[in-house]
């Protein structure tokens, strides 16, 4: 007699590979914020932005502080996106002949990261903006960003956001074409996944005492909601990422005899 | 006492199961579509479209509706492109019919009444033809006929319903061993692709879901004749999801649909892998997602079953068996019918076939691609797939009959590559059309005369919402997958298949014009290993 829980199979989606990437990510994220910790990284050392809100752009000045802080933003969106990309990556392996399968998940993850990085200074120039405001009007930062993440979660244009990155890639097969396809194909994967996931990426930057616990709990909470199906774009009253799918798996949390 | 679905051709002159079958339905559309047991909720089931019911007369504007028609929830919860396509259905139809069965039983009917099925068996062409009880409009007394209605606009739209042989298919079913496939491969399975609960088309339809499941919904829907098949109103009840549910041919067309999941059930072939033609044990099919088939009872009240209470058709909560459900023709072994067809002596292909059973898992390697999107228009169009060399050279060698006799010499044996054609991202403005695929039909043919050709039959059921950039889909469009192994073997076999690119050519059965906006996305070939 076994003993099993009854997980949806698509929780079992992401590959080997991209939760050994993203589990490498966690460790590391946690040594790389205390290492950095005097220094003015972009977001693993909150202190920094929050107890001198004269913004990330000054922070950028420093030019190794800016090597570790790009480093720690793209371990850090190495280990909360990469158990999100288990669908796009299988979809752009069986459209690429075998021989370049590699080639066009490189490319992807290249065209992806692009724009992470690119989102990741408007983030900490907005997250720095948030903690100015918040202070200004002596309210908590993390009263400012959950109202933006719980309305921007609500809105139509986000499910429409997150519908786009169900959508399968359209590639061409062969040559030069290829390449720029995969590129390009991580570039709008990009876009779409920082369009959906950005308010909620404020929570952890705004709010230093708890970023990794926060970060966490955002990594798994949008992987939830990507693993339920696409919904017509509407406003809607889920704001939590994920409810739904949350309510699913408890419901079909029950043991049963096989 | 099991119930019998009976053959709807086959009920003898004095049968009274359509009679008693439209005694409910009259029963059911007096009742308020506030009320779950009516026919307007039991439609609504399935889908709905509250302005398009108010414009084609099946809606009082006025009526405060139960449920939230834009959102899925209790209404547009039907299942399609998905592996739950099969279980959802059959258990919506169990639902439907015994809130007729307690019409009928209240009426004095039988108590043995099981709904019929349409059984458009391509190898007999008297049961192609639309039931006759369904297509007068009134009956013999002069009363209005409960299964009639006027909305099934057929092939052209001029109210003949008209079905062929290649519309229908059903040999590709007994060929799809597998029940299901993983979301991370090409859909080729007969159940359709693991996802999570869905109600769109989309991606994931299994063999069933896409022929002959789709062509019938078109064939007999179709477009009045004149309209516009991107305008809803002009198309027939059965062409779309939102309507379909109100034309009572539909519970016989899935009643059929339904047996020939039983009948694949059946198909026993020699060499076959050891789950083949079996039902999934995966729990998350079994017993998910949990408590989200939500389906109405008798009175009026609500349950929730998963596809692992669905399995047993014998089961009482459901208690039906099918008059019918063999498989006509099948061969005992295909694959050994396809080693001797590829060279492989008679005497070595039955051991070879077994050895071939303990092969390694499948491989999916894509082949070649079509360099742009397709607009299908008119009275045919052409296209082409070009093929990687290095692919294509991998595929030849797996047909090989040398390479497969190696098996004497100690090497690993493996099996001939099947070969699938998929078509994908296909959009539409309209859901009603159905065309026919060939693949490598000589220059100039006519396709009529090349059925060895006929790759497969595509419909647009379910196009339109899957196309809509706003959509769940985000406008990814239909996949349909065509297995082009037959095809492929012959040109293996006349030495075709060193080529560059394999010709494509779409033939429309339906009219579609170039304002449908029909367009396939891409063409890909795949083969299909171990």
């Amino acid at each position: 007699m076994t003993w099993r829980i009854a997980l949806p199979a698509v929780t079992r989606w992401p590959s080997r590979a991209l939760l050994a990437a993203s589990l490498a990510g966690w460790v590391l994220l946690p040594l790389l914020g205390h290492g950095a910790q005097s220094s003015a990284a972009l977001c693993l050392s909150y202190p920094t932005l929050a107890d001198a809100p004269r913004g990330a752009l000054a922070a950028l000045s420093v030019a190794d502080d800016t090597m570790l802080a790009a480093l720690s933003w793209i371990v850090m969106v190495v280990a909360m996106m990469s158990p999100l990309l288990a669908q796009p990556i299988v979809q752009l392996r069986l459209r690429s002949l075998t021989r370049r399968r590699r080639r066009a998940v490189a490319l992807f993850a290249a065209g992806y990261l692009a724009i992470w990085i690119v989102a990741g200074f408007a983030l900490v120039t907005a997250s720095a903006a948030i903690t100015r405001l918040a202070e200004h009007l002596g309210w908590p930062a993390l009263a400012i960003t959950l109202t933006i993440a719980a309305i921007w979660q609500a809105a139509p244009l986000r499910q429409s956001a997150l519908n786009r990155c169900h959508r399968p890639p359209d590639l061409s097969a062969f040559g030069l074409a290829a390449d720029l396809d995969c590129f390009g194909f991580g570039l709008t994967h990009g876009v779409w996944c920082v369009v959906t996931c950005t308010p909620w990426m404020l929570l952890p930057l705004t709010t230093p005492a708890f970023h990794l616990p926060l970060m966490l709990m955002i990594s798994i909470a949008l992987l939830l909601e990507r693993i339920a199906p696409a919904r017509p774009a509407a406003w809607t009253w889920r704001i939590l990422p994920g409810q739904k799918v949350a309510g699913v798996l408890l419901r079909s949390m029950q043991w049963s005899v096989r | 006492m099991v119930r019998m679905r009976k053959d709807v051709w086959k009920l003898p002159a004095n049968d009274k199961t359509l009679f008693w079958y439209g005694q409910a339905i009259a029963v059911l559309k007096t009742r308020p579509i506030t009320d779950k047991t009516s026919w307007w909720s039991l439609a609504a089931m399935h889908g709905i479209d509250s302005q398009l019911w108010i414009d084609l007369g099946y809606l009082d504007p006025a009526v405060q509706l139960p449920f939230d028609p834009t959102k899925q929830g209790f209404w547009n919860q039907c299942q399609h492109g998905s592996w739950y396509f099969l279980p959802w259905h059959r258990a919506y139809l169990g639902a439907f019919e015994a809130i007729l069965l307690d019409v009928i039983v209240k009426k004095g009917g039988p108590a043995d009444w099981a709904l019929p099925y349409w059984n458009y068996d391509p190898t007999v062409p008297s049961a192609l033809k639309f039931p006759t009880a369904f297509a007068a409009e009134l009956l013999d007394d002069g009363s209005k006929n409960p299964l009639w209605v006027k909305e099934r606009y057929g092939r052209t739209g001029n109210g003949n319903i008209t079905i062929r042989p290649t519309d229908v298919p059903v040999k590709q079913l007994w060929r799809a061993a597998e029940f299901f496939d993983e979301p991370n491969d090409v859909p080729t399975s007969f159940g359709g692709t693991r996802t999570a609960f869905h109600h769109d088309a989309g991606a994931g339809a299994g063999k069933l879901e896409q022929t002959p499941h789709g062509p019938v919904h078109n064939l007999v829907g179709g477009t009045i004749e004149g309209g516009d098949s991107n305008v809803s109103t002009d198309n027939g009840l059965m062409s779309m999801f939102e309507t379909a549910g109100i034309d009572p041919i539909f519970w016989l067309h899935h009643s059929n649909i339904d047996r020939l999941w039983e009948s694949w059930l059946t198909v026993h072939q020699l060499q076959a892998p050891p789950d083949a033609h079996k039902n999934p044990t995966d729990l998350a099919w079994l017993d998910q997602p949990a408590g989200q088939f939500v389906m109405p009872q008798p009175d009026g009240t609500t349950f929730t079953t998963t596809a692992r209470h669905v399995l047993n058709t014998k089961d009482p909560s459901l208690n039906y068996e099918y008059q019918d459900i063999s498989v006509p023709g099948q061969p005992a072994s295909p694959l050994v019918a396809r080693l001797n067809r590829l060279g492989v002596a008679p005497a070595d292909a039955n051991t070879l076939a077994g050895a071939f059973s303990m092969a390694s898992p499948k491989t999916t390697e894509m082949v070649g691609q079509s360099a742009a999107a397709v607009r299908i228009s008119g009275a045919a169009t052409e296209a082409s797939v070009q093929l990687d060399d290095v692919a294509r050279n991998r595929l030849q060698g797996t047909l090989s009959a040398r390479s497969m006799s190696n098996l004497a010499l100690g090497a690993k044996p493996t099996p001939p590559d099947r070969v699938f054609l998929a078509l994908e991202n296909i959009t539409s403005a309209t859901d009603v059309g159905v065309f026919h695929v060939y693949v490598n039909l000589p220059k100039g043919a006519d396709p009529e005369q090349h059925p060895e050709n006929l790759a497969g039959v595509v419909s647009l059921f379910g196009a339109r919402e899957a196309s809509r950039p706003a959509g769940p889909h985000a406008g990814s469009g239909l996949t349909q997958t065509l297995e082009i192994t037959d095809i492929v073997d012959a040109m293996h076999l006349a030495g075709d298949l060193n080529t560059q690119q394999i010709d494509v050519k779409f033939v429309p059965q339906t009219p579609i014009s170039d304002n449908n906006k029909v367009d396939v996305g891409r063409m890909r070939i795949y083969r299909q290993g171990g």
